[in-house]
């Protein structure tokens, strides 16, 4: 993984202390919330319903064991004991006291972390493929131009006062585990015909109070123009998108608004203009510099077929259902990449002690190489593992609580912090994930419905990625009373779709009732081997709509 | 009102079209809107001109008559709108100007460097107190991850390979 040097070491510090002069002039009455407040958030704060929350960036969601202890030593010694792993792969502490942020930084700076533009209408931390570099189906592996882009981005002086967040996701898999079409820009790595590396560049998705699906903007970009080419996308954007209302000034409304083909050919213009005389194309010197960092590590040749990993699954039920759930095939034999779930029945989604975040550090040193990928489902993985650890590993897991056999199934649910922390929503989302943890509970039952995404958010701000769940659920204020509205159909991947609203809302009580409905009906209607999405797309939503309304 | 460049408060010398009156023996700060109506009117008029423009009005057009321009002061409604960012860039580096640029309406000491960076040489800012922080501001930060018109960039050939961390080496 990347390794700071003594330039990146040294440009954080230098973050560090300037926005503990800052803190130092609101505190001093200097500075005014309002002065304060975009200065904060593009250093990760938030002013949140109880308390301020910091937000570090955890960059494509990769991490090192020694990082991660870091993060629980934060946890414990300046917040409650846990951590929050979120939707954009990062972490976020939901109780650090204002004048302790300068010392939390200063802790992260040394492991080579920080909380810079983790918010505020700037280009947020870039997130990928948890299972880049790894993954069975990889085609290039993304996280040399994520740290790319993370450094281009970090302090651009012309993007950091863009009309709204602009957030970058980027891909080397043909099969989308980073949502790319829901992103402001998504990239998606391929090679043309010569078998030149380039991008699909796909420009204007976004979820919040308008889902939007991406398009494509550019089929083939060669890898050598990916600064300059967003440069022009963020030039043309940062001129032309709306600054007189705040839910109209994402790129996609811009997007929308002239249309794919008027934007394509305004971006293309800029980029002709500055392609060649701006020295933004990428020299093969950094891009080898950095790529080195990602050279796979010393994986041990495979001699033989180790039986014991068989074994073990045939000899113990519980272990074979977290191998079928949790564990994802590696492209090196004799490997597995591990999902750690952070979605216990009953739990919060993506929480996690820091007792939990130490177990899994030393786990990642014992059996993967010291290194820990986030996802954007809110649970943790352990890229390379020799399956032949595998039962130890998990034994270790069951011991820390941290063996949940869901990943992908329905209780692995994406929630945002909803009512219980943050001061948009109209409703709770965690009872709700907790409530419906509990009700599907029965393992056995969870991986017989198969894969089914079940996310909520708690207003229309969709941070829980309600649009895209195969089950959505958000919540909504009626007449001070929560209520939550459910979509069906929706998915992040390649095939990306909004899901289609079923109906009236449904109150607290009633929803989860509601969502069992959804899967009584799936069940109902399901032929042999298919999928909630399969299903859904055969019959349509007329029968969910039945089940659940009693209407024809 | 004060103006800051170079670190340091300097008198304002320009003058803006006051009561349908054109100033004589200053220089004079004109509204896209105004140079586009007295242009012709303007042709042999030989105090220096200054251009004062919003985050709306396009620059293309504006290219041919560019070095007609000592000053060039672009408009900051609020501190949040960031659209003058690109057009200090677009005009420094894609149509060559090269006369001073001012920042000038809502903005804070905080984006000094920013500005800075961005080709701007003059801020017009409502307390001159913090002329003093100008310089701290520019040379806070060694070096940057990408080019603008101002600041280092750091050298991918400065840094140190990947096999001797000379700093932190136990953080991994």
């Amino acid at each position: 993984m990347y390794r700071y040097d003594e330039f990146d070491f040294a440009f954080v510090k230098q973050r560090v202390d300037e926005f503990r002069e800052q803190i130092e002039r609101r505190l001093a009455g200097e500075l005014t919330e309002e002065q304060f407040k975009p200065l904060r958030l593009m250093n990760g704060l938030y002013l949140q319903l109880h308390a301020y929350m910091l937000r570090v960036a955890i960059p494509y969601g990769t991490l090192s064991s020694c990082q991660m202890r870091r993060l629980a030593w934060i946890a414990r010694t300046y917040d409650r004991g846990y951590g929050h792993f979120t939707t954009r792969q990062n972490i976020q502490y939901n109780w650090p006291r204002l004048q302790d942020v300068p010392k939390i930084l200063e802790a992260l700076a040394e492991v080579g972390m920080h909380a810079i533009q983790t918010s505020g209408n700037c280009i947020r931390n870039v997130t990928s493929d948890p299972f880049a570099g790894v993954a069975a189906d990889e085609i290039e592996d993304p996280r040399v131009y994520a740290e790319i882009l993370r450094q281009w981005s970090t302090l651009h002086p012309e993007f950091s006062f863009l009309p709204r967040k602009f957030k970058i996701a980027i891909t080397g898999s043909p099969h989308d585990r980073a949502a790319i079409r829901v992103h402001d820009i998504g990239l998606r790595m391929l090679r043309d015909e010569s078998g030149a590396p380039g991008f699909e560049v796909v420009v204007g998705g976004g979820q919040g109070r308008t889902p939007v699906i991406g398009e494509t903007i550019r089929k083939f970009l060669p890898s050598q123009h990916l600064i300059s080419y967003l440069e022009a996308i963020l030039r043309t954007y940062n001129l032309l998108g709306r600054r007189d209302n705040l839910y109209k000034s994402r790129i996609k409304i811009l997007v929308k608004q002239v249309g794919i083909e008027e934007f394509r050919r305004q971006v293309e213009q800029e980029w002709e203009a500055i392609r060649d005389g701006w020295q933004l194309d990428l020299p093969d010197a950094e891009v080898t510099r950095i790529a080195d960092y990602f050279a796979p590590p010393r994986y041990e040749p495979q001699e033989a077929i180790d039986l014991s990993f068989a074994t073990a699954q045939r000899q113990d039920p519980a272990f074979a259902q977290w191998v079928r759930c949790n564990t994802f095939a590696h492209r090196q034999a004799g490997y597995a990449i591990a999902v750690i779930s952070l979605k216990p029945e009953g739990g919060i989604p993506g929480d996690a002690t820091a007792g939990q975040m130490e177990r899994v550090a030393d786990l990642a040193d014992r059996y993967g190489f010291g290194e820990i990928r986030v996802t954007h489902e809110q649970n943790l993985v352990l890229p390379d593992l020799r399956k032949a650890d595998l039962p130890a590993l998990w034994q270790a897991l069951v011991e820390a609580d941290l063996a949940v056999p869901n990943v992908g199934l329905i209780t692995d649910m994406i929630a945002c912090p909803g009512l219980d922390y943050c001061n948009l929503a109209n409703a709770r989302s965690i009872p709700v994930a907790q409530r419906i943890g509990q009700r599907f509970a029965d393992r056995a039952l969870a991986e017989e419905l198969g894969p089914i995404t079940l996310n909520i958010s708690g207003c229309i701000n969709a941070c829980g990625h309600h649009h895209v769940a195969n089950i959505g659920l958000l919540g909504v204020d009626k007449k001070g009373r929560e209520f939550y509205q459910i979509t069906l159909g929706g998915r992040a991947d390649e095939e990306a779709a909004i899901g289609d609203i079923v109906g009236p809302a449904f109150s607290y009580d009633e929803v989860v009732d509601a969502v069992e409905s959804v899967v009584t009906t799936y069940r109902g209607q399901r032929q042999q081997g298919e999928t909630f999405l399969q299903t859904y797309r055969r019959v349509g939503i007329k029968p969910f709509k039945e089940t659940l309304y009693g209407t024809g | 009102m004060a103006l800051v460049k170079h670190g340091k408060i300097q008198e304002d010398a320009w003058t803006r079209i006051e009561n349908d009156s054109l100033p004589l023996g200053r220089p004079l700060l004109l509204t896209k809107e105004e140079w586009c109506c007295l242009a012709a009117t303007l042709r042999h008029w030989e105090q220096p001109l200054g251009l004062l423009l919003e985050g709306s009005d396009s620059l293309d057009d504006l290219r041919p008559v560019l070095d007609r321009f000592r000053l060039i002061a672009l408009n900051f409604p609020k501190f949040t709108d960031g659209r003058a960012y690109s057009q200090a860039r677009l005009l420094r580096k894609r149509y060559g100007y090269s006369g001073e640029l001012r920042a000038v309406g809502n903005i804070l000491q905080d984006q000094f460097l920013q500005m800075h960076r961005c080709g701007f040489d003059s801020y017009e800012v409502a307390d001159g107190k913090v002329a003093e922080v100008w310089a701290v501001a520019i040379h806070r930060y060694r070096g940057f991850y990408q080019s603008a018109e101002r600041g280092q960039r750091r050298e991918g050939a400065a840094t140190l390979p990947v096999e001797q961390p000379a700093a932190a080496a136990w953080a991994y």
